[in-house]
C-alpha cells in the first residue's frame, strides 16, 4: 500500500504539472510579452523620430544634384519569435481562419527594428536605395513539434552620402 | 529626386496590434468559438458513435477486434498474483455462461499500476491492474471479485466500451484534422476528458448489470457492498481530482447498489 | 493614387519623395479550405480558396500602404515589392512596400 500512498501524494504535482504548468506559462508569456512589446513599439517610434531625415526606400534614384561622399552594402536582420499565449491564439486562427493581429504588429515590430538597424548601421548617411526587406521562417519546418516559431526579417540596401555643401 | 521629411503620424501604426487589450478580446472571441466549435463536435461525435455502435452487432464486434492484440499489456501478472488470477479466470468462465453477457472472446490482461482499477476494451479485453488484483487477493472476497468482473462484462453489454473507445478516436481525428497536429497536449487531454467524463452514468449502469448477473448466476449479490466500502477505508484522491477519473465517486455508486439491494434483503 | 513597380509614373515628373511607405497583414486559412485544398491536393491544380484568400490579403496590405502615402500627402507610389511568407504553419504573411512621391 506504500506505493498507492506515494502515487497520491504526487498526483497532485502530476496534475499541476499536467494542467497548472501551461496555463502559467501562457499568462505570464501574455503580461511579459505585452510589456516587452509596448516597451519596444516605444523605442521604435523614437529611433524612427531621430531618423526621419534619413529616408530608406525602395527606389533606386537620388539626389543626383549633389555629389555622393561615400556609397555602401547595408544589411541587417532581425529575428523575433511569438510569445506562448499569441501561439495558441493563432493555432485557434488557423480552425476559422481571418487575421492575425499578434502575427502582424509581431512582423511589423521585426521590420521596423531591422530598416533602423539598417540605418544605425551606416551613421551619418543620407539615404539607403533599394530597400529589400524578406521575411522567413527559420523555425525548424521538418520537425514542427521542436518548432519554436521564429521568423527573420532582413533588410538591405545601399546606403550613400552625399559630399557636405561648404559653408 | 528630392526627399521632404513628413510624418505617417497614425497611419504609421496600424499593425501594431490593440495591446493587451486587443489579444484579451481576441482570446475571448476565439475561445467562445473554440468552445462552440467543441460542443458541437461533441455531440456529433457522440450521436454518431451511438449510431455506429447500435448497428454493430456482438458478431460483427468480435469479427473486427479479433485482430487486435494488446502489447501494451501483460497477459499473466506475476507469479506472487497466480492465486487471483486463477480465481479471476474462474469467475470470468463462470459468469460469462449468464444469458445476459454477450458472446465475446474475453481476454485478461495485467496492467503494472499501483491503482485500484479494470478497463474494458474493443474485442472482450479486460484488463486488470496490479492494485486491483491485490485487493482482490485475499479468498473471501470472492463475492467482490464476481462483483467486478461482472461490471466489467455490463460494460461489454452495454457496449459502453465501443462507445467510450468510438467517442476518444472521433474525437482525436477531429482534433487532428482541425489542429493538423499542432497543440498536442490541448487534444491529448480534451480527448482523455471526452472519454472519461461521460461513462459516470454508465459505470453505475454496469454496477447494477453485475448485481443482477450475479443473482442469476450465483442467486445472490450479497458482498459487493461490502467490497467496496472496504476500498471506501483506504486513502483516496482529493475530491477534485475525480474530475480527471473515469469511475464515479465510490461513495455515490455505493448508495446506488445499497438503492438495489437493500429492499430484496429485508423480503428475504 | 497611382501605383507602379517601376522607378518612375511613366509620362510624369516626380517632384519630391516621402520615403517608405508600407503595408502587412497576416492571414490564417481556416479548416474547410484546409480540407479541400488538402483533396484537391490529390489532383493537383489551382487551390482556388487559397488564391482568393492571398488575394484578399493583397488587396487590404496595399490598401494600409496606399493609406500611409495619403498621409504623407503623396500622390503616387512607385517601385512597389510584394513579399508572400510562411509566417507558421497555416498563417501566411503579406507584406507590400514602395516610395511614396509626389508625381506632376
Amino acid at each position: 500500500m506504500d506505493e498507492q500512498t506515494s502515487f497520491e501524494t504526487v498526483a497532485p504535482f502530476l496534475i499541476f504539472f499536467v494542467y497548472a504548468l501551461p496555463v502559467i506559462l501562457m499568462i505570464g508569456g501574455l503580461i511579459i510579452g505585452s510589456i516587452l512589446e509596448s516597451r519596444h513599439f516605444a523605442s521604435i517610434r523614437s529611433r524612427e523620430a531621430a531618423t526621419a531625415d534619413y529616408p530608406a526606400v525602395p527606389t533606386r534614384s537620388w539626389d543626383e544634384t549633389r555629389a555622393v561622399a561615400e556609397v555602401r552594402l547595408v544589411a541587417s536582420s532581425v529575428v523575433v519569435s511569438l510569445d506562448y499565449f499569441k501561439r495558441i491564439l493563432a493555432g485557434l486562427r488557423n480552425i476559422f481562419g481571418g487575421r492575425i493581429r499578434s502575427y502582424e504588429s509581431l512582423l511589423d515590430r521585426a521590420k521596423r527594428e531591422a530598416i533602423l538597424r539598417l540605418k544605425e548601421s551606416a551613421p551619418g548617411f543620407d539615404i539607403i536605395v533599394n530597400l529589400r526587406v524578406d521575411t522567413s521562417n527559420i523555425a525548424s519546418v521538418h520537425n514542427r513539434k521542436k518548432g519554436i516559431g521564429g521568423v527573420e526579417v532582413l533588410a538591405s540596401g545601399t546606403a550613400i552620402r552625399y559630399e557636405r555643401r561648404k559653408g | 529626386m528630392k526627399f521632404v521629411r513628413r510624418d505617417l503620424g497614425e497611419a504609421g501604426e496600424v499593425s501594431s496590434g490593440g495591446g493587451i487589450r486587443g489579444v484579451l478580446v481576441e482570446t475571448a472571441k476565439l475561445s467562445a468559438l473554440g468552445v462552440a466549435l467543441f460542443a458541437v463536435l461533441y455531440f456529433a461525435i457522440g450521436w454518431a458513435t451511438g449510431f455506429v455502435v447500435s448497428r454493430l452487432s456482438v458478431e460483427r464486434e468480435r469479427a473486427i477486434f479479433s485482430v487486435l492484440s494488446h502489447p501494451e499489456f501483460a497477459s499473466r501478472p506475476p507469479e506472487r498474483l497466480a492465486p487471483v488470477w486463477g480465481r479471476v479466470e474462474a469467475v470470468l468462465e463462470q459468469l460469462r455462461s449468464a444469458p445476459e453477457v454477450p458472446a465475446l472472446d474475453y481476454e485478461l490482461y495485467y496492467q503494472d499500476h499501483p491503482v485500484a482499477n479494470a478497463v474494458a476494451l474493443p474485442g472482450g479485453a479486460i484488463v486488470l491492474t496490479r492494485g486491483l488484483l491485490e485487493a482482490l487477493a485475499d479468498e473471501d472476497n470472492d463475492m467482490a471479485l464476481a462483483f467486478v468482473i461482472g461490471h466489467e462484462l455490463g460494460h461489454f453489454a452495454h457496449r459502453d466500451h465501443l462507445r467510450s473507445f468510438g467517442r476518444a478516436a472521433g474525437m482525436r481525428f477531429a482534433l487532428f484534422l482541425f489542429f493538423g497536429g499542432d497543440l498536442e497536449a490541448i487534444t491529448t487531454n480534451a480527448t482523455q476528458l471526452m472519454m472519461l467524463h461521460d461513462s459516470r452514468a454508465d459505470e453505475s449502469a454496469a454496477d447494477l448489470f453485475s448485481i443482477e448477473c450475479l443473482r442469476t448466476v450465483r442467486g445472490s449479490s450479497a458482498g459487493a457492498e461490502e467490497f467496496f466500502a472496504s476500498l471506501l477505508n483506504e486513502p483516496q484522491l482529493p475530491r477534485w481530482a475525480y474530475l480527471f477519473s473515469t469511475h464515479p465517486e465510490l461513495e455515490e455508486r455505493i448508495r446506488a447498489i445499497s438503492d438495489q439491494t437493500l429492499p430484496r434483503t429485508e423480503n428475504r | 493614387m497611382i501605383l507602379t513597380n517601376i522607378e518612375t509614373v511613366p509620362g510624369k515628373r516626380i517632384v519630391e519623395h516621402y520615403g517608405l511607405v508600407s503595408g502587412n497583414t497576416v492571414r490564417a486559412k481556416h479548416v474547410g479550405r484546409d480540407i479541400v485544398a488538402g483533396l484537391k491536393n490529390i489532383v493537383g491544380g489551382e487551390l482556388k480558396g487559397y488564391t482568393e484568400l492571398l488575394d484578399e490579403a493583397r488587396n487590404e496590405s496595399i490598401s494600409r500602404m496606399v493609406a500611409q502615402a495619403e498621409a504623407l500627402g503623396a500622390n503616387a507610389v512607385v517601385n512597389i515589392r510584394f513579399s508572400t511568407s510562411a509566417v507558421s504553419q497555416g498563417a501566411a504573411e503579406l507584406y507590400v512596400y514602395g516610395t511614396a512621391v509626389r508625381v506632376e
